[in-house]
C-alpha cells in the first residue's frame, strides 16, 4: 500500500495489542475502557466514549 | 417512575448500571434505538390529550428518566427495495432525530438532553467554553489549511500534539491486528508536505508538559476527579489504562476548577459529562476535552474506593438539581461495582456485537 498519502492520524496511530484488539471484535464487554460505540456516517448516534 | 436507558442490554455499561438500579428496586427499561424490528420501532402520537411517544414496548411517561447511554444507529429494513434504500435510511436518520429531540420536550428528566450532547460533542465549542468559564486551555488551532498549520507549527514556543475530532480504528490486511488514532506528538518529519495536511483536517496543540492526567466525572451541581498516573509517560493514557497500567486515585478538585466546570456545566446544558484534564509541575489544570457519553466504571474497577457507580445512579434517579451532599446520601442505596462482579448477572451478559457497518472502522487493502 502507498504510504506517501496517508493522513497524519494514521502515522500518528497507535499499534494495538492482541488483547486491546479483542475489544474491537466485540469480544470485551463490561470493562471495555475505552469502547467505540456504533457511529452513523454523519456521527449522529454516536455521543462518544472514554 | 421508571429509568429508561437507550442503549443495549448488554452495553458495558448498561448491564451492570440496569442490574444495580434493578437490585435498588427501580424499574429500569432499554430501548436500543431506531430500526425495523418490532423491539425498536417508536411512535410519537399528537393529539388533544397530548403527546404520547413509545420506544419499542415502552412508554414514555410523565416523571421518567431517560439515560441517553448509547443508542445504535437507525437501521432501515434489510429488504427495502435497493432504490429505495437512501430514502429509508434518510426517513430513519430524521424520524430517529425527531424521537431524540422530542424527548426534551416531554415531562421528563432527559440525561443528557440530545441538544446539549450534540452540541457540545464539538471540539471547538469545547474549548472556547472551557476558556470562557476561566479553564486553562492550550492554544490550539482546528484546520485543513497547510498554511495555516504550518504558521502555528513555527510560532509555536512548545512541542505540539496532533489529534483527530473523533477516534478511527484501521484494520490491517491480516484482518487481526490494528491501529487507533491516538493523540500524538507533531514532529517536523511528518509535515513533509503540504498535501498530507489537507488528507483530513486535525486538531494541532501545544503539549501540556503534564505531571499527570486526571479525568473527572460531572455528575449535575457535583464533580468527582481521579488523577491517572500512567508510568510509562504516555501522551494518551487511555491504551495504557485500558491494560491496567495506569494507576487510579482520588483527587480533590481545586475550588476554581469546579467552578469552571460547572459554569461549562450551565453553558452547554450537559449535567453528565467526562472531563480529562493534564496537570503540570505548578499544579495547574489544563482542558482538554470532555466526553457527554464517556464511560466511568473503569474508573471504579481500578480503584474501588471511588464508587462512581453509586454516585451516578444516585444522580441518575435524584431530582434534577441534586445538590452534591444529596447525591452522596443517596448512593448508599446502590449496590457497588464489586457487588456486580460478584453477583451472577455479571456472567449471563451476551457478548456486544461489534458493527459491520461502523463509521469508525477501515480496512487497510
Amino acid at each position: 500500500m502507498k504510504n506517501d498519502n496517508r493522513v497524519l492520524s494514521r502515522k500518528g496511530a497507535r499499534e494495538l495489542t492482541p488483547r486491546e484488539a479483542e475489544g474491537v471484535t466485540g469480544a470485551v464487554r463490561t470493562l471495555t475502557l475505552c469502547s467505540i460505540g456504533p457511529k452513523g456516517p454523519d456521527g449522529d448516534v454516536s455521543l462518544g466514549e472514554c | 417512575m421508571k429509568v429508561v436507558i437507550l442503549a443495549e442490554e448488554n452495553d458495558n455499561h448498561t448491564a451492570p448500571l440496569k442490574w444495580a438500579l434493578e437490585q435498588a428496586g427501580y424499574n429500569v427499561v432499554c430501548w436500543a434505538g431506531m430500526g425495523w424490528s418490532p423491539e425498536k420501532q417508536a411512535s410519537i402520537s399528537f393529539s388533544d390529550d397530548g403527546t404520547r411517544m413509545t420506544l419499542g414496548p415502552h412508554t414514555v411517561e410523565p416523571g421518567d428518566v431517560v439515560w441517553i447511554r448509547r443508542p445504535q444507529r437507525p437501521r432501515s429494513h434489510p429488504e427495502v427495495s435497493p432504490a429505495d434504500k437512501k430514502f429509508s435510511d434518510e426517513e430513519y436518520r430524521w424520524f430517529f432525530h425527531a424521537v431524540m429531540y422530542m424527548l426534551e420536550t416531554l415531562p421528563v428528566r432527559v440525561v443528557n438532553r440530545y441538544s446539549a450532547s450534540r452540541f457540545i460533542n464539538n471540539k471547538s465549542v469545547q474549548l472556547l467554553f472551557a476558556r470562557q468559564c476561566g479553564l486553562k486551555v492550550p492554544h490550539s488551532l482546528m484546520s485543513n489549511s497547510p498554511e495555516a498549520v504550518k504558521e502555528y507549527v513555527r510560532n509555536s514556543p512548545s512541542r505540539l500534539i496532533c489529534k483527530a475530532f473523533f477516534p478511527h480504528i484501521w484494520q490491517k490486511p491480516d484482518g487481526h491486528s490494528f491501529a487507533v488514532t491516538e493523540t500524538f506528538e507533531l514532529k517536523p518529519d511528518m509535515l513533509s508536505s503540504d498535501e498530507v495536511l489537507t488528507y483530513a483536517p486535525a486538531i494541532y496543540q501545544e503539549m501540556v508538559p503534564k505531571d499527570f492526567d486526571v479525568r473527572m466525572v460531572l455528575l449535575g451541581n457535583a464533580v468527582y476527579s481521579a488523577s491517572l498516573h500512567n508510568p510509562k509517560g504516555a501522551i494518551d493514557w487511555r491504551q495504557d489504562a485500558g491494560q491496567g497500567l495506569v494507576k487510579v486515585e482520588p483527587i480533590a478538585t481545586p475550588p476554581e476548577v469546579e467552578k469552571g466546570i460547572l459554569a461549562f456545566a450551565r453553558r452547554s446544558g450537559i449535567a453528565y459529562g467526562s472531563f480529562d484534564f493534564g496537570v503540570d509541575a505548578q499544579g495547574q489544570w489544563w482542558f482538554l476535552e470532555v466526553n457527554e457519553g464517556g464511560q466511568f466504571l473503569w474508573l471504579d474497577d481500578n480503584n474501588r474506593s471511588l464508587h462512581i457507580q453509586e454516585k451516578f445512579l444516585a444522580f441518575l434517579t435524584a431530582p434534577e438539581g441534586a445538590s452534591r451532599e444529596e447525591i452522596e446520601r443517596r448512593q448508599s442505596q446502590f449496590p457497588t461495582w464489586q457487588d456486580y462482579l460478584d453477583s451472577p448477572a455479571k456472567d449471563q451478559v451476551p457478548a456486544e456485537e461489534p458493527d459491520p457497518e461502523a463509521a469508525f472502522m477501515s480496512k487497510e487493502p
